[in-house]
């Protein structure tokens, strides 16, 4: 039941397949914790793109790209 | 789906880019391991884009950007198949002094998840990275990576299973994800 699991708890299950795991999930307390806190880490691991570089590190990427740009390149 | 709809609607190169440079960081910070380094690496790789971005068609933007970025971090290790680790903090800018107690509690947690994604294998790391941080679809995540979509999915759900491993150790109320066996089997 892993990989199903996993597609439900990242929004990629369909179909037969979306409606087999959350039938199989809804009378397994097993695998609907583990369900539960596999959702739980993937809601942690979006909130880590909230993390942005400074200005000062976005201003040193572009110089890095645009010093060793060639001429009117 | 991200395409230009032919040259006259082109955006010109940094226009295009810039919008992808937080992905591009935080992609390249899973990769090199410090923020120096990622810096490093995020430049190499616009340099290297723009040298290709003439001939490049404008569809799938990021992919193609975490290719060349992937590609680069390839040379890179070659080029240097051993380097002294510095480590350096991210500062995150300006805040506000009535945000900043939330935003340190947040940062934290997001530091520690970061860091026990970091000690997995690399292949696994950066499944998880783009899949389930930077949230890209399975299909740019092959495109990207120059894999089958079979292999993004079981190097994602074998890069999970490691990170809950990990996260187990941690208390309860801070994680919310133990509590399982881990295994999800009958
Ligand atoms: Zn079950």
């Amino acid at each position: 039941m892993e990989g199903p699991l996993n597609k439900v708890a990242d929004g990629t299950a369909r179909g037969l397949g979306l409606w087999y795991t959350l039938s199989h999930v809804a009378h397994c307390p097993q695998c609907r914790r583990f369900l539960e806190s596999l959702k739980a880490m993937i809601g942690k691991l979006h909130r880590a793109r909230e993390v942005e570089p400074s200005e000062e590190s976005v201003q040193r990427m572009l110089n890095a790209y645009r010093m060793s740009a060639p001429p009117g390149g | 789906m991200s395409t230009f709809g032919g040259a006259a609607s082109r955006p010109d190169f940094e226009t295009a880019v810039l919008g992808e440079l937080g992905l591009l960081y935080r992609v390249a910070r899973r990769l090199a391991m410090n923020s120096t380094d990622a810096e490093d690496l995020v430049g190499q790789t616009l340099f290297s884009a723009a040298r290709s971005w003439e001939g490049f068609d404008g569809r799938h933007t990021r992919s193609w950007l975490v290719t060349i970025l992937k590609n680069q971090h390839l040379k890179s290790i070659r080029r240097k198949a051993s380097r002294p680790k510095t480590v350096s903090i991210d500062d995150g800018g300006e805040l506000s002094q009535g945000s900043l107690d939330a935003e340190i509690d947040r940062r934290a947690f997001v530091d520690d998840i970061l860091r026990e994604l970091d000690e997995l294998p690399e292949d696994f790391r950066i499944a998880v990275a783009l899949c389930d941080v930077e949230q890209m679809s399975y299909e740019d995540v092959a495109a990207a990576l120059d894999i089958p979509i079979g292999t993004v999915r079981s190097r994602l759900f074998r890069g999970r299973r490691l990170l809950r491993e990990r996260l187990k150790a941690w208390p309860s109320d801070y994680t919310a994800v133990d509590g399982a066996d881990g295994k999800g089997k009958e």
